[in-house]
C-alpha cells in the first residue's frame, strides 16, 4: 500500500517534470548573438509526449503530446529576435540537436538549438554573406500582402520546335 | 566534488598562412532543479578560484564579453560567432552511465562559443 502511494506520487513528479521548454537569448556584447532552443520529451524515440511552446518562448509554457521541435519553428523564433531587435538579417547560422536517454530509449530528451549573428541596421557592409531569414510566417505575411499579377508571365520551352523555311525542323535554338 | 565544479577555458589557435586566429570560449556549471547555481565556472577577468559556488556565471553576456575582451587586447574584430549549447536535465550515477530516473533534480549546462579573429589585411580586403 505504502509501495503503491510512493510509487504513483514518483509518478506525478515525474509527469510534471516531463515539460518541454522553447527559448531565445540574446546577447549585446559588441555583437548581436541570438540563441534559439526548443525541446520535448519522447516515449520510445517516436510518442510526443510534451515540447516547448515557439509561439510563448521564454514563458515556461508547454505543448503536451505535440511535437513542436523542428527546424521550422526555430528559425520562426530567429525571426521573432531579428523583428524584436531591429536587425536587418542573420549571418553565421547554425542548427544542431541534443539527445539525452533515459533507460535506452524508453525516454527521450531531444533538443534543437539554432545560433545565428544578428546583422543591425549598418552592419551589412561587412565581408560575407548576410542571410535574410524568411520563415513561414514572414512568406505567409508577403503573400496576403502582394497584390495578384494581372496576367500571367509568359514562360518560353527552352525547347521549341523552330520551323524554318527551306530547311527541316529544328528542336533546339541556342 | 571536483568533479561537480564548474570550469571556464578560452583556447586560441593561430592559421599560420591567413594569420586568423580560433578563438574558443567554454563555460559550464551545475544547477539545482534547473534554476539555482551550484558550481560554475569563473568567468570573471581576473579570477581568484577557477569555479565559483552559487553564481551563474554560464551565459552568453558574460561568455561573450570575455570573448570580446580577448579580441580587443589583440586589437582585432571578432567574427563567424557560433554558439555550441548544451543542458542535460538527466543525472548519471557516478561511474556509470545510468541517469538518476528522476530529471532536473540536478542539472549541468555548458555554452560555447567559437569565433574567428581576423587580422587587420584581411578586415581591409572584406571592405
Amino acid at each position: 500500500m505504502a509501495a503503491g502511494k510512493s510509487a504513483s506520487a514518483a509518478v506525478a513528479v515525474l509527469c510534471a517534470a516531463l515539460c518541454g521548454c522553447a527559448s531565445i537569448n540574446v546577447s549585446r556584447v559588441g555583437k548581436v548573438m541570438v540563441d534559439v532552443e526548443n525541446t520535448n520529451w519522447l516515449l520510445f524515440n517516436f510518442i510526443p509526449l510534451a515540447s516547448g511552446n515557439p509561439e510563448r518562448p521564454n514563458a515556461n509554457d508547454c505543448r503536451f503530446f505535440r511535437d513542436t521541435v523542428n527546424l521550422a519553428n526555430n528559425i520562426d523564433m530567429v525571426d521573432r529576435a531579428v523583428r524584436e531587435n531591429g536587425a536587418v538579417g542573420v549571418r553565421d547560422l547554425v542548427s544542431y540537436t541534443t539527445d539525452e536517454y533515459v533507460l535506452f530509449v524508453l525516454l527521450k530528451h531531444h533538443a534543437m538549438h539554432t545560433s545565428a549573428e544578428l546583422v543591425m541596421p549598418g552592419d551589412e557592409t561587412r565581408g560575407g554573406e548576410v542571410q535574410k531569414v524568411e520563415s513561414r510566417l514572414i512568406r505567409e505575411e508577403r503573400m496576403t500582402a502582394e497584390p495578384p499579377p494581372e496576367s500571367p508571365e509568359r514562360v518560353e520551352a527552352p525547347f521549341s520546335p523552330v520551323w524554318r523555311p527551306g530547311g527541316g525542323l529544328k528542336l533546339m535554338d541556342f | 566534488m571536483t568533479s561537480l565544479a564548474g570550469c571556464f577555458s578560452l583556447e586560441t589557435a593561430e592559421l599560420t598562412k591567413s594569420g586568423d586566429e580560433n578563438v574558443l570560449v567554454t563555460n559550464y556549471g551545475w544547477y539545482l532543479f534547473n534554476v539555482f547555481p551550484v558550481a560554475t565556472g569563473n568567468a570573471a577577468e581576473d579570477a581568484f578560484s577557477p569555479t565559483v559556488l552559487f553564481r551563474n556565471d554560464v551565459t552568453m553576456d558574460k561568455v561573450q564579453q570575455r570573448a570580446q575582451r580577448y579580441a580587443d587586447s589583440q586589437g582585432k574584430k571578432l567574427g563567424d560567432m557560433a554558439y555550441h549549447n548544451m543542458s542535460s536535465v538527466m543525472f548519471n550515477i557516478p561511474g556509470t552511465d545510468f541517469p538518476v530516473p528522476l530529471p532536473y533534480v540536478l542539472t549541468f549546462r555548458e555554452i560555447q562559443l567559437s569565433g574567428v579573429l581576423k587580422n587587420a589585411v584581411a578586415r581591409e580586403e572584406e571592405r
